[in-house]
């Protein structure tokens, strides 16, 4: 192959992913409609402070939507694990040991990170949950306090 | 004969891109949602850059093959990423995953379509369009050394 068709293979990979994080940075809500800002709105976001008295009165759960390498290296304490891509089974499980009805707290690892509105949806659309709010900040506004 | 048959299989591959890229597009959270809805081992960065990139990459595609440019390469990548896509919609189908394909929904042109927007429908209609890039490059490269 010449050099002109390693170039133009190279090309297509590298102008996407340019755009695809240049739209991101430009547009941080999104441009489609009815899909992300919908998605976003839907949790309340709420603060630590808010959270920790209602989880250590074990009133509300807190979940932790990163991978499970990112939960046993630290998480914050009372939170159970519940990773993002988790099996479908395993959200049934969730859902059965915990009662759709529990207000849920989900976080992950940042304040941009989607894992936390992902898992929200998820716990919401699969299994069931009807209280779900997003920890504001993730884990890393908990670790700066901490 | 030949070039009209070139220009049809440019427009149904360049136009299908277009479109599902067109809606992923600015929304990087659902097209992420539909990645770790396949259930495949990926890690988070990984699955982040491809729910970013993957949109604008079909696009530039779709308008590629459209024009007719660089048509060997655009027809290789076109058919590198259908062969990416039917390996995943066909282990989601093998597993009995209960979900849409996060491609193109071709139900909004005909109810009967729906089907082509399961696992297991869109990894046939991936094999179809895979058959359409052989298509092309065969006919294309007859037409290039014709033209010689």
């Amino acid at each position: 192959m010449t050099r002109k068709t390693w170039l133009q293979i190279v090309a297509f990979p590298l102008a996407a992913l340019v755009l695809g994080f240049a739209t991101d940075t430009l547009f941080p809500d999104g441009f489609t409609p009815d899909e992300q800002p919908d998605a976003e709105s839907e949790f309340a976001r709420i603060t630590w402070k808010e959270t920790e008295p209602r989880v250590q009165a074990g009133e509300w759960l807190l979940v932790d939507a990163r991978e499970e390498e990112h939960y046993a290296a630290r998480h914050i304490p009372g939170a159970v694990s519940l990773p993002v891509n988790a099996y479908p089974e395993m959200l049934e499980f969730f859902a059965d040991e915990h009662g759709t009805t529990t207000t849920v707290v989900v976080y992950c690892g940042t304040e941009d990170c989607d894992m936390s509105t992902e898992l929200a949806m998820r716990l919401r659309d699969e299994a069931g949950f009807g209280d779900i709010r997003i920890l504001d900040g993730g884990f890393l506004a908990w670790q700066r306090e901490h | 004969m030949k070039s009209a048959t070139i220009i049809a299989l440019r427009l149904v591959l360049g136009g299908l891109f277009l479109a599902a890229g067109l809606s992923k597009v600015g929304a990087p959270l659902q097209t992420l949602a539909n990645i770790y809805a396949y259930q495949i081992v990926i890690p988070d960065w990984a699955a982040n850059t491809v729910a970013h990139a993957l949109p604008w990459m079909e696009i530039l595609l779709g308008l590629a093959m459209i024009a007719g440019l660089w048509l060997p390469v655009t027809t290789g990548w076109i058919a590198t990423m259908l062969l990416g896509f039917t390996a995943l919609t066909a282990q989601a189908w093998w597993r009995e995953l209960p979900i849409d394909c996060g491609c193109v929904d071709l139900s909004t042109l005909h109810p009967a379509l729906a089907a082509l927007s399961t696992p297991g429908g869109a990894a046939l209609r991936n094999i179809v369009l895979l058959a359409f890039c052989a298509a092309l490059l065969l006919l294309d490269r007859k037409k290039s050394s014709l033209a010689k």
